[in-house]
């Protein structure tokens, strides 16, 4: 189930305006309780005592009290007998407990603002109750009295009241509003995004993104644009790896279709035989081959696999290289001179190892019976050379930059072979370049051909 | 006739090794595994074993262990790829040689044919002559720091006429020595090889030289 960014974003909003109203109600509180309340005390106390006072030198208590209520008090005035009057607004809970009336007739003042108990959910300054008053003493045609007093909260804050409220609301609606309407915007570039990649599914890598942004949109946009753009060039190069890959799968297997069916003939002579088994055994060889060297290739793309790095002796390497194909040499009538100083690389043994087998089997290939090869490994203060050299047939200049490209191969009427797959020397290339060396070609024609390696010295 | 035992718990490898060998002019003998191996061993003569490493009941280097201290013969081990680590492990047990799988066959004849050719050879295993040094364990020719290989009959013949220096070999005697009594070649051969031999030497050294002796033969002469 997918939840619209829209929904998620007014969600958070209401949760963060709750939250925080809750917060803030806590935070006021607490302050009130702590700092406010006694202030307000005092502050009350000082308008009864000045009440109090004048109130003694009135004629008519009656009058002067309901005339000072309507200025915004709520009064409550108790006689010796314990007869209560109360004036102005109402009180909610007249819940002051007796003993408090006794002790303010008894000369004491009450600071009911200041002890009212601290509740979290109740802003004292806010509760109507009569225990939420200030009371003093006084005496009047000597009677003793006690006058308690709550500013009438009601009458003095209401309007207020509703103006806050009125405020709270629009500020709620409108950053709702405006929440949303910055999603919308936020969300319509993401939304772009996501049909693009859908696009991309459905119709290649033609997409256009208008969006053109400096945030991290913007960035991700330009991302993708540059994503889409890789993909597209090596979806080209995995297209023509593929055709070419069908292709030189193909040829070995027509061969070897056609040349078997050649063979059912009783007819032929054994001469004749030989020769098509020859074309059909070249054939598999060379699919075997390229079976390999795919396998070489896909191991060599990034992250593929993480192959295991060691240190490498290089001379070892190719020691064990030349043992393995002595036979080769020797049939080939070709004489080898090696000299290789111990060099050491840090790398993949394996796919190193195809590198000298590649470049070795190469100069036997491409050489002439009485030949020569030579391998040279040398080190100097900053790199590690390996040249191997052949007195071959040689490369032509105008394909000496070619061949180290996948899948081509030199003219094969040249070359006098068709065993190659054309993967050989752009797995060397690769190899190499993993490892942080160059290769170098130098070649002349009917003369031979020498490939150097250089790798830095680390 | 050289008799050879092949000794693989794969038959189509068995077959194959036995076909390829059989061609070669060698004789086969087949085991599936070490103690059929061994029991081959009792009743007939064995001229060399190609062991398989990995087999069922005893594997290829214990049983190679067991031959070499029963017999004297050269053994050739057939190591999978994977088990190429195992090298030092094989000379430990006394192999003489090893071919990795999948292999040629024409390798594998080819690596037959330097084993026992040494083990027939083991007289003058290394010759000095100056800076030259000509080692038939391994068939190669060190010049310095520079080592050289070349095909065996070049390199038979070079060390035959190093064997000897500034003496001179007709070329009967070098076919004969060289090629075998069965050679059907003519003495064209010899000279196209000489002809290699000498291209070779004179890229690497300067001390030693194969002279042409008119209508008699080869020599070996050495600079003074």
């Amino acid at each position: 189930m997918m939840k619209s960014l829209y929904t998620k974003f007014l969600f958070i909003t209401l949760l963060i305006m709750i939250a925080s109203s809750l917060i803030g109600f806590f935070i006021a509180n607490s302050y009130y309780q702590n700092s406010l309340k006694p202030e307000n005390d005092s502050k009350n106390m000082e308008i009864v005592t000045g009440i109090a006072n004048y109130a003694e030198t009135q004629d008519d208590l009656n009058q002067f009290f309901t005339h000072t209520a309507s200025t915004g008090y709520q009064l409550l005035v108790v006689n010796q007998q314990g007869d209560k009057e109360f004036y102005g607004g109402q009180f909610d809970e007249k819940n002051l407990p007796t003993k408090a009336i006794e002790k303010v007739l008894n000369g004491d003042s009450y600071h009911g603002m200041r002890d009212f108990p601290k509740g979290t959910f109740v802003t004292g300054f806010f509760a109507n109750e009569l225990q939420n008053s200030v009371g003093v003493p006084f005496r009047h045609n000597g009677t003793q009295y006690a006058l308690f007093l709550r500013p009438n909260i009601k009458l003095l804050f209401n309007e207020l009241h509703i103006l806050l409220g009125w405020m709270a609301f629009a500020i709620f609606i409108l950053s709702l509003i405006a929440v949303l309407i910055w999603a919308a915007i936020l969300i319509r570039p993401v939304r772009q995004l996501s049909h693009a990649t859908n696009e991309i599914g459905e119709n290649g890598f033609n997409v256009n993104l208008d969006i053109h942004r400096n945030d991290e949109i913007g960035q991700l946009a330009q991302n993708f644009k540059d994503m889409t753009s890789r993909l597209e060039d090596l979806d080209e190069v995995r297209k023509s790896f593929v055709s070419n890959v069908s292709h030189d799968i193909q040829t070995p297997l027509l061969n070897i279709q056609g040349y078997s069916r050649l063979l059912k003939n009783s007819t032929l002579s054994d001469e004749e035989k030989n020769s098509y088994l020859e074309v059909i055994q070249e054939e598999t060889e060379r699919m075997s081959i390229l079976s390999k060297q795919l396998l070489t290739l896909s191991s060599l793309e990034p992250n593929s696999q993480s192959y295991s790095i060691k240190e490498i002796n290089i001379s070892e390497q190719i020691q064990s290289l030349l043992h393995k194909y002595y036979w080769l040499i020797n049939e080939n009538e070709l004489s080898l001179t090696y000299s290789l100083e111990d060099i050491t690389v840090k790398g993949n043994p394996d796919l190193l190892y195809t590198v000298w087998e590649n470049l070795l089997t190469n100069a036997i290939k491409y050489n002439e019976p009485g030949g020569s090869i030579e391998i040279k490994a040398e080190k100097t203060n900053n790199q590690l050379a390996i040249e191997f050299t052949d007195s071959g047939v040689g490369i032509k200049s105008n394909e000496q930059s070619q061949i180290f490209d996948r899948f081509y191969r030199g003219d094969s009427a040249r070359t006098r072979t068709n065993q190659g797959t054309g993967l050989g020397l752009s797995i060397v290339k690769e190899v190499i370049e993993l490892h942080e060396g160059n290769i170098y070609i130098y070649s002349q024609l009917e003369k031979g051909t020498t490939f150097k390696i250089i790798f830095p010295r680390l | 006739m050289t008799n050879i035992l092949i000794i693989d718990d794969d038959p189509y490898i068995l077959n194959l090794v036995e076909v390829t060998l059989k061609d070669s002019g060698f004789f086969t003998y087949k085991a599936i595994d070490g103690f059929e191996a061994l029991d081959i061993f009792e009743q007939t003569p064995i001229d060399l074993a190609i062991v398989d490493v990995m087999m069922p009941k005893m594997d290829g280097f214990t049983l190679t262990q067991k031959i070499k201290n029963m017999y004297h013969i050269p053994v050739i081990l057939l190591t999978a790829k994977g088990e190429l680590h195992d090298k030092e492990k094989g000379y430990i047990s006394g192999t003489d040689d090893y071919v990795v799988k999948p292999f040629e066959p024409k390798e594998l004849v080819f690596r037959i044919q330097a084993v026992l050719r040494r083990y027939n050879n083991l007289s003058n295993d290394v010759i000095q002559i100056n800076d030259v040094k000509i080692d038939k364990r391994n068939y190669e020719v060190q010049i310095g720091n520079q080592r050289m290989i070349m095909p065996l009959k070049e390199f038979e013949l070079l060390a035959l006429l190093a064997s000897r220096p500034n003496q001179v070999f007709n070329r009967d005697y070098l076919i004969e020595n060289i090629w075998g009594l069965e050679f059907e070649g003519d003495e064209r051969t010899v000279n196209v090889h000489i002809k290699r031999i000498r291209q070779r030497l004179e890229k690497v050294t300067s001390t030693i030289e194969i002279i042409t002796v008119r209508g008699v033969g080869y020599k070996l002469e050495v600079a003074s």
